[in-house]
């Protein structure tokens, strides 16, 4: 697999992962906050 | 035969801004931590808070892999960075911190199953995105060196070090001939670095030399400076002198002894020297 493809592809799935289940983490305290 | 740029302490380091993907990404998970907690979720948070100290930790050692594979490219080296792999245990650390946070800091949790899948996910983004130090590399240099790049590059920078105190304390010393010869054992001593920076396989044999023996001149040549900037004390002078010419001695035989790739009878006579040392008091 050519370099910058393989860099694109493990940003997205740590994009996906990382970031996904930080921001879910933060978002899903927010109804309870509002509540 | 690999080479090695030498360190240039005024050389601008340039910013290293891959792995702050890693510290933006789990940022949020810190507030989460602190909201959870306010809300009275004590496991949530708790996984939270482990997930993002183990986020930072990852990101924190990633980027040391990244910057001492910068470092060896920069100084064209070419041997394994470093006797840990930095790059695949912060990826490794990331990885269990994320699954923690999925397995139990979410509110509607990922289940232990898809967990266990996140943080493989997370690992194999870690490996594309990031690469593992040295895994895949074939490298039939790294065995025979026996040195990393992260413990040449801490040797020669110390070394260098030594060398600019030494220079830097000899611009104190009132004395002409002390000053002419202190700036030609900065010169010679610059030139044992670069003969390991030409080939680091005898950083091994010149260790002793750079760590031990530099940091003895350097402690004489400070201590001389520090007490003759008033007037000047004859008997200290002489056995200064002396000491300097058994300096000027060890580094031409150090410079033969890289030559012939003898280390046993000068790590003797850096032993003497270290003894002449501190029985000429000059330290």
């Amino acid at each position: 697999m050519p370099k910058p493809l393989q860099r694109v592809i493990g940003f997205m799935i740590l994009l996906a992962t990382v970031g996904q289940v930080s921001c879910q983490a933060l978002l899903a305290q927010a109804p309870v906050l509002i509540g | 035969m690999v080479t090695v740029k030498r360190y240039d302490p005024d050389a601008k380091q340039p910013i290293l801004w891959r792995g702050w993907l890693l510290y933006l990404l789990s940022f949020p998970l810190l507030p989460a931590a602190l909201f959870a907690l306010q809300d009275g979720f004590q496991v949530i948070a708790l996984a939270r808070g482990v997930g993002f100290g183990l986020a930072i930790a990852a990101a924190t050692l990633i980027r040391k892999g990244i910057r001492l594979d910068n470092e060896a490219i920069r100084r064209n080296l070419r041997r394994r960075a470093s006797t840990v792999r930095y790059r695949a245990v912060g990826a490794g650390l990331l990885s269990l911190g994320m699954f923690l946070v999925a397995w139990l800091g979410l509110h509607t949790g990922y289940g232990l199953p898809g967990s266990v899948m996140l943080g493989l996910a997370v690992l194999l983004g870690c490996y594309l995105y990031y690469d593992f130090d040295g895994i895949g590399r074939k490298d039939p240099e790294i065995a025979a060196v026996g040195i990393t790049t992260e413990e040449l590059v801490e040797l020669l920078d110390e070394a260098e070090g030594r060398i600019v105190a030494i220079e830097n304390a000899s611009r104190d010393i009132p004395n002409v001939e002390f000053r002419d010869r202190l700036r030609r054992i900065a010169t010679e001593a610059r030139a044992i670095l670069e003969t390991i920076e030409r080939d680091p396989v005898d950083a091994r044999r010149a260790r002793k030399f750079l760590k031990v023996y530099l940091d003895g001149a350097r402690q004489v040549t400070e201590g001389y400076a520090r007490t003759h900037r008033g007037p000047e004390a004859p008997v200290l002078e002489d056995n200064f002198r002396r000491v300097l010419g058994t300096i000027e001695t060890v580094i031409a035989e150090q410079q033969e002894k890289l030559r012939e790739n003898n280390v046993l009878d000068l790590d003797v006579k850096i032993e003497v020297l270290q003894m002449q040392l501190e029985n000429e008091g000059v330290t």
